[in-house]
């Protein structure tokens, strides 16, 4: 496990190194304003972009790079980059959203021409505010949260640095985001159960109700459950907007320090949903000890070649391949689909079948977990883990915790 | 079949799927655009340019060819 943690790292560091490189090679070719501008306005012709604050201009309009204006404005995943082009009274004539990181499961309706088509003809004087003047999208509200900011605040100051036109800045009413605290009170809760009943395998009820809440609140209403991404996020720089998305990263690193794969045995709404799926009366299939051992080290070789082409190509959207987020977003390709159902039947014969083989989060968290001689699996183990397992295997289902001290 | 050979053949097939899905992901730009762009010309293809005894070529070709 040593000498896999150590070629993981190396192999993370060595693809961000490589990523930073090839990025650094290729940030003369960013995408071509004037080209895209062509595409939106082919009537249009656009100078260079010049000026303070930098933008295109041609007859009767001008056009500009809402990050060279607005950069600090992010969404779940860092900035919304955008390219707008705005009439001489600052009426909002055309929008391409040019790049960004949120996942592409929550965003792709806020992305279509429909959706954009109706901030078309907008002022930057109007409130932009979901549920007002913006369609609100449903498990969508951060990232078209800073869609909207990001429009209003960068035509606001093209319109006032580049027309004259002085519009007031009128703060947007921000609703208090209670999400943030829905989660840090079931996980707290949840982390402080566990440590209460840890040596006892009397409580495992109070286990069950917390993964059920797992499902209700982290995988249906708050549609957030921990991806490998957020961590990826942050390492390509692409800080949040969104208070989740740190207690996210936050809670699961503090429990990982604190009680090894907590978040996978008593929070993950998949892990839930396959236990409670492998909890019903068909006979299991029986894994040999030795093609078990073997193939739990695959989830190990996919978080590493997920890390390397993510940090590599720069672009989260390539790693995203988890199932809990197709699920939990309720939108993702066909073999995405495919392989939720597969993940889902697949515990009706062999216990957390994701967990065991496949997971990038099992495979992050069990890299990290702290050794903790207590658990010995001899207790039923949800997770199918032989006498003794390796702790990166244990989800701290505390069946066992206290047979093995007696 | 063996319980194990099973596994394996269900790990074998997560395992394709998976790869197939990471595949998609950074394919998907190319490959969608490749399949409208081909959808449109079959179309036209079908509606205009069969009955003129052309065959299915690049757009540019047809026009040539009109």
């Amino acid at each position: 496990m040593k000498r896999l943690r150590i070629g993981l790292l190396a192999a993370v560091a060595l693809s961000f190194f490589i990523g930073q490189w090839f990025s650094l090679s290729i940030s003369g070719k960013a995408p071509d304003g004037k080209k895209l501008l062509r595409d939106m306005a082919p009537d249009l012709n656009f100078g260079q972009k010049s000026g303070m604050p930098l933008h295109y201009e041609s007859e009767g309009y001008i056009a500009f790079n809402s990050y060279d204006l607005v950069p600090s404005i992010r969404g779940y995943a860092g900035p919304i980059k955008l390219l707008v082009l705005m009439d001489r009274e600052s009426f909002i004539r055309g929008i391409k959203i040019i790049e960004h990181r949120e996942t592409k499961n929550y965003v792709h309706f806020m992305e279509s021409p429909e959706y954009i088509a109706k901030l078309i003809g907008k002022h930057p004087a109007e409130p932009f505010q979901q549920g007002m003047d913006i369609d609100a999208i449903s498990r969508a509200t951060v990232s078209v949260d800073a869609l909207a900011k990001t429009l209003k605040e960068s035509s606001r100051l093209a319109a006032s640095g580049v027309l004259g036109i002085n519009v007031k800045d009128v703060a947007r009413a921000g609703a208090f985001d209670i999400r943030p605290f829905v989660y840090g009170v079931f996980f707290i809760v949840s982390l402080a159960v566990y440590f209460v009943t840890r040596k006892t395998a009397k409580y495992q009820v109070a286990r069950d109700i917390s993964l059920a809440m797992g499902i209700a609140i982290l995988g249906i209403y708050l549609s957030s459950p921990f991806s490998v991404l957020h961590l990826f996020s942050i390492v390509l720089g692409g800080f949040s907007s969104s208070a989740l998305f740190y207690a996210l990263i936050i809670s699961v690193a503090l429990s990982v320090i604190a009680a090894g794969r907590f978040y996978c045995g008593w929070v993950c709404p998949f892990g839930a949903l396959c236990e409670f799926v492998g909890r019903l009366p068909v006979r299991k299939w029986e894994v040999s000890k030795n093609m078990d051992e073997k193939w739990r080290l695959f989830k190990y070789i996919i978080l590493g070649l997920v890390a390397a082409l993510v940090l590599i190509s720069g672009r989260l959207d390539y790693g995203n391949y988890e199932v809990y987020v197709t699920l939990f977003s309720f939108h993702g390709s066909f073999l995405s689909w495919v392989l939720v159902f597969l993940m889902l039947a697949a515990n009706l014969k062999v216990k957390r079948f994701w967990c065991r083989y496949l997971c990038p989060v099992a495979a992050l968290t069990g890299l990290i977990s702290r050794e903790d001689s207590g658990y010995v699996s001899i207790n039923n183990c949800p997770m199918g883990n032989p006498t003794n397992p390796h702790i990166s295997e244990c989800i701290r289902c505390n069946r066992c915790y206290k047979t093995g001290k007696s | 079949m063996t319980d194990d050979k099973k596994i394996r053949l269900l790990l074998l097939i997560s395992a394709i799927l998976t790869a197939l899905i990471i595949f998609y992901n950074v394919f998907e730009e190319s490959i969608d655009i490749d399949i409208v762009r081909y959808l449109d010309r079959r179309i036209h293809y079908e509606s205009v340019i069969s009955k003129k005894g052309l065959s299915l070529h690049e757009a540019k070709h047809w026009r040539k060819k009109e």
